[in-house]
């Protein structure tokens, strides 16, 4: 499992939350070669998700194809979440490699 | 596997007859979480990936917007932003067609969260970019043109 690969940010907008998602993450196609001319495997994020911890109820979920750029970014607003509420957000890849982290929104 | 996927979406669809649509939106989520819809993704034209990803063709449509620069220097990492002013909104996927697979990305959108995703993303040409929005009362798009600089 992928450690310390997500930055996450969350910032008040009136009722919403506007919550920052950065992935260090390849997002390899699986198209492209080396300097060997060695193709480089497929390794790219199918899945993110992001919850409410605890509960475990799902508020968003995308799944991703290759052509997601390298080191994903996205932004995305949240509706009706208290001050305070932890929010979970995970990945995972291809090769089945995850990561996840934990954010308390303000 | 898609054939589980699309009977549970039916399923979900018949609970959101009965006004349920919180729950079978979730549900959906939840359904979708451990399925990546692989013909989809790998689907090589624009028409095909619909088809699979939605059962359908989309009809184009003011409400859907897409924010995107008229040229962009680095096809590596080209910024997007999708909304739409529809209600109901029930998911929002993004496609480009000069790309190998068009199918970039299908976002799944909860009670919780608005129609409203900003992302970056690959082009290898330049291209026409599509969004597609799923609501209760169907399937619609909106597209807009990026020109790749030559590098």
């Amino acid at each position: 499992m992928a450690t310390d690969t997500l930055t996450l940010k969350s910032r008040r907008l009136g009722d919403d939350i506007r919550l920052e998602i950065r992935i260090r993450h390849p997002m390899e196609s699986g198209d492209r070669a080396d300097s060997q001319g060695q193709m480089i495997p497929a390794k790219f994020i199918q899945s993110l998700q992001v919850s409410l911890d605890g509960s475990g109820e799902s508020l968003f979920f995308a799944h991703c194809g290759r052509d997601v750029s390298r080191n994903p970014y996205f932004a995305l607003e949240l509706l009706g979440i208290e001050k305070g509420t932890t929010l979970k957000v995970e990945w995972r890849d291809n090769l089945d490699d995850s990561d996840s982290r934990r954010i308390r929104v303000v | 596997m898609i054939t589980d996927r699309r009977a549970v979406l039916k399923g979900s669809a018949a609970i959101l007859a009965l006004g349920c649509a919180g729950l079978s939106q979730l549900l959906q989520a939840r359904q979708l979480a451990g399925d990546w819809p692989t013909e989809a993704f790998e689907s090589e034209s624009l028409a095909q990936a619909l088809e699979r990803l939605l059962e359908g063709s989309a009809q184009p449509d003011s409400l859907v917007y897409l924010g995107v620069p008229q040229t962009a220097i680095n096809g590596a990492v080209v910024p997007i932003r999708v909304t739409t002013a529809l209600p109901d909104v029930q998911s929002m996927a993004l496609l480009i067609p000069g790309n190998v697979r068009p199918l970039i990305l299908q976002a799944i959108i909860s009670d919780s969260v608005k129609p409203v995703l900003s992302t970056r993303v690959k082009m290898r040409r330049s291209s026409e970019v599509v969004a597609v929005v799923e609501t209760r009362s169907g399937i619609f798009s909106g597209q807009a043109t990026i020109a790749l600089a030559e590098s």
